[in-house]
C-alpha cells in the first residue's frame, strides 16, 4: 500500500519535471540570456562567462539561448511526430483489424512496405525534393513511422475481433464503425499509449540524428542534433559543444522514457 | 502428403507475397529519386560542386542519354526491373563500377559489426535480463534496470562521439580515422552493443517476468517441481519467440549499416554508402541499397515465422 502512494508521487514529479521542461522552451525567448541567432565572429568559441554561461559557438552564437530554442524544435516536433502517427496508424490498423479480408490484406502489404523501408533514405530523399526543413522532416518520419502503430494496433484488433462482447455488440446490431469506435478501439488504447510515450525519446533522437546528417533543419535554426554536428569539428579543443546538446537529448530522453515506463505500469494494473 | 503440400503452398505464397512488396518498395524509391530536383547527368559531369553554369545544355543531354534518363518515369523503372531479375543492379554513376560489386565490396564490414555486435548482446542481455527477472526488485534488478535504462536513453550518435573523444582523442588508443579491420570495429560495436544490450535486457526480463506469472508456472510450483528446472525447461523455452523476434528486428536494423556511427567512425560499410550516395544522387546505388535493406526484413521475418512456429506448433494453424 505504502509503496504504491510513492509510485504515485513519483509519477506526478515525473509529470512536474515534463511540464516544467515544455514551458522552459516554449518561454525560451523569456529564458534565453542572448539572441541565439546572431553570429558576431568576434565572439567565437567563448569560454563559458558571465555573458554566455555556457559560451558561444564557432558562429559566435551563445550555446544556452540555442540550447533553449532548439528544446522547442526538438521537443514539439517529436511530440508532433507522435501524435500523428498514433492518430493515423491506429485508424488504419484497427480498420485492417476488424474489418479483415482484402482491405486488411492490402492495408497489411502497405505496412509491410513501409517498415522495410530504411528510414532515413526517406528523410533524406524528402529533404531533397522539398527542401531541407523541419516541417519536411516531420512529413518524412511521419511516413515511416505509421507504420508501426498502424501493425500493433492490426494485430491487437484481430484479437479483441474474437471476444464475445463483440459478437454480443454484432448481435445487439451495432454498426461496424459503432462497434470499432465503442469496443475495438477502447482495448486496443492502453497499449498503444505506453507504446507512444516511450516513442517520444526515440522520436527526439531520430530528428537529432536527421539533423546530424544535415537534412533535418534549415540553418540558423536550433535543433540539438544540427548542434552536435557544428561541434564535431571542434571535438578535440570544444568538447562542450557536442556535450551540452549530447546531455540535452539524454535528459529529455530519460525524462519522457520513465514517463513512458511509469504509465505501462499503471495502466498494467 | 496432405501437410507437405499446405507447407509448399505457404512456402509459395509467402514468396510471392515478398515479391509484391519488394516490387512497391523499389518503385516508391525510384519514384522519389525520380522527384528529386538535382540532375544526376549534372552532377556527375561536375563531379558534385554545382558549377552547372559552365557546362553545356548539349553535353548534359549527351550525359543524359547515356545514362538512360531521357526515358519517361515507367521505361525507366521497368529496364530496371528488366535488369534486376537478370541479377544485374545497374552501374554506379561515380564510379562507374556495377552496383553488385560496390555493395559486395561494402557489405562485409556492415556484416561483421552486426554478427560481432549482436553476439555480444545476446551474451550480455540474456543472462542480465533472467537474474532480474528471478531477482525481480532486488539490488541486482534495480542495478541492472537503472543502468540499461541510461542505456536506452542514448542517442548512437552522441556515445559515438563521446566514445571517438575519449579513446582517440584523449586516450589516443584508437586512431580517429580508423581503417575497416578488427581494431575499427571496436569502437562502432561497442556502440551498439550500449545500445542493443540495454534495450534487449529490458525486453528479456519483461518477457521472463510475463512467464513466471503464468498458471502453468504456479502449478509446477505446486507439485514440487524445482524452480531451476521450471525456469529453465519451461520458462525459457516459452520465452525464446518473443526475444528471438527481438534479435531479428535489431540484426535487421544493423544490417541495413547504421548511417551516422558508420560516417563518424569513417567505417566503410553499407550505411556510409548510402549517405555518399543520396547525397551524388546515385540513383542505382540507392536502389540496390533499398532493395538490400527489404530482402533481409523480409528474409528475417520469413526466417522468425519459420523456427517460431517449429517452436510451437500452435503458431502452424494459423
Amino acid at each position: 500500500m505504502k509503496r504504491k502512494k510513492t509510485e504515485e508521487i513519483s509519477f506526478y514529479i515525473l509529470i512536474g519535471l515534463i511540464v516544467i521542461l515544455l514551458l522552459a522552451a516554449l518561454l525560451a525567448p523569456v529564458l534565453a540570456p542572448n539572441d541565439p541567432f546572431k553570429t558576431e565572429l568576434t565572439l567565437a568559441l567563448i569560454k563559458p562567462d558571465k555573458e554566455f554561461p555556457l559560451g558561444t559557438d564557432p558562429l559566435g552564437r551563445c550555446v544556452l539561448s540555442r540550447i533553449l530554442y532548439g528544446a522547442r524544435v526538438s521537443i514539439f516536433s517529436s511530440l508532433c511526430i507522435i501524435g500523428i502517427v498514433f492518430f493515423i496508424g491506429t485508424a488504419i490498423g484497427v480498420t485492417a483489424g476488424y474489418l479483415g479480408g482484402a482491405v486488411d490484406m492490402v492495408l497489411t502489404k502497405i505496412i509491410t512496405i513501409m517498415q522495410a523501408f530504411p528510414k532515413f533514405i526517406l528523410a533524406i530523399a524528402i529533404a531533397g525534393v522539398l527542401g531541407i526543413g523541419i516541417k519536411n522532416t516531420i512529413l518524412a518520419l511521419c511516413l515511416v513511422e505509421w507504420a508501426e502503430y498502424a501493425r500493433i494496433s492490426r494485430n491487437l484488433s484481430r484479437g479483441v475481433k474474437q471476444r464475445t462482447y463483440i459478437k454480443a455488440a454484432k448481435v445487439c446490431g451495432e454498426s461496424r464503425l459503432q462497434i470499432m469506435f465503442h469496443h475495438v478501439l477502447p482495448n486496443v488504447l492502453p497499449t498503444l499509449v505506453v507504446n507512444a510515450s516511450l516513442g517520444i525519446s526515440s522520436m527526439i533522437m531520430e530528428v537529432a540524428a536527421l539533423s546530424y546528417l544535415g537534412v533535418g533543419v534549415k540553418s540558423p535554426m536550433s535543433e540539438w542534433g544540427a548542434m552536435m554536428n557544428i561541434g564535431k569539428d571542434y571535438l578535440q579543443t570544444e568538447t562542450r559543444l557536442v556535450i551540452i546538446p549530447g546531455i540535452a537529448i539524454f535528459v529529455v530522453s530519460v525524462l519522457f522514457n520513465l514517463f513512458g515506463d511509469k504509465l505501462r505500469d499503471i495502466l498494467d494494473r | 502428403m496432405k501437410k507437405r503440400n499446405r507447407v509448399i503452398k505457404k512456402i509459395f505464397s509467402s514468396l510471392l507475397q515478398s515479391l509484391i512488396v519488394l516490387i512497391g518498395i523499389t518503385f516508391i524509391s525510384f519514384l522519389i529519386l525520380h522527384l528529386s530536383p538535382g540532375n544526376p547527368a549534372e552532377i556527375w559531369l561536375t563531379g558534385g560542386d554545382g558549377n552547372v553554369g559552365q557546362i553545356s545544355q548539349e553535353a548534359v543531354k549527351a550525359q543524359e542519354e547515356k545514362m538512360g534518363l531521357d526515358k519517361p518515369f515507367l521505361i525507366q523503372y521497368g529496364m530496371w526491373l528488366k535488369k534486376v531479375c537478370y541479377g544485374d543492379l545497374g552501374e554506379s554513376f561515380t564510379t562507374g563500377q556495377p552496383v553488385v560489386s560496390e555493395l559486395q565490396r561494402r557489405v562485409m564490414p556492415t556484416i561483421m559489426i552486426a554478427f560481432v555486435s549482436l553476439f555480444l548482446t545476446m551474451l550480455i542481455s540474456v543472462p542480465l535480463g533472467i537474474g532480474c527477472a528471478v531477482y525481480k526488485d532486488r539490488w541486482l534488478d534495480n542495478m541492472i534496470r537503472s543502468v540499461s535504462f541510461l542505456g536506452i536513453s542514448l542517442p548512437t550518435f552522441f556515445t559515438s562521439l563521446v566514445l571517438l573523444w575519449l579513446f582517440c582523442l584523449k586516450l589516443s588508443i584508437f586512431p580517429v580515422i580508423a581503417d575497416t579491420d578488427v581494431k575499427g570495429m571496436v569502437l562502432p560495436v561497442a556502440v551498439f552493443v550500449i545500445q542493443c544490450s540495454s534495450r534487449l535486457t529490458r525486453q528479456v526480463r519483461a518477457v521472463i517476468l510475463e512467464q513466471l506469472n503464468q498458471e502453468y508456472v504456479k502449478g509446477a510450483v505446486a507439485r514440487g517441481v524445482k524452480k531451476s528446472r521450471i525456469l529453465f525447461s519451461h520458462v525459457l523455452k516459452n520465452a525464446m519467440i518473443p526475444v528471438l523476434t527481438w534479435v531479428s528486428i535489431y540484426l535487421g536494423i544493423l544490417l541495413g549499416g547504421a548511417a551516422v556511427v558508420e560516417t563518424i567512425f569513417s567505417w566503410d560499410g553499407l550505411g556510409k554508402l548510402a549517405v555518399e550516395s543520396v547525397a551524388r544522387l546515385d540513383y542505382f546505388v540507392i536502389q540496390g541499397f533499398v532493395l538490400w535493406v527489404a530482402l533481409i526484413f523480409l528474409a528475417l521475418n520469413f526466417l522468425v515465422d519459420v523456427i517460431c512456429s517449429m517452436i510451437d506448433p500452435r503458431i502452424k494453424q494459423d
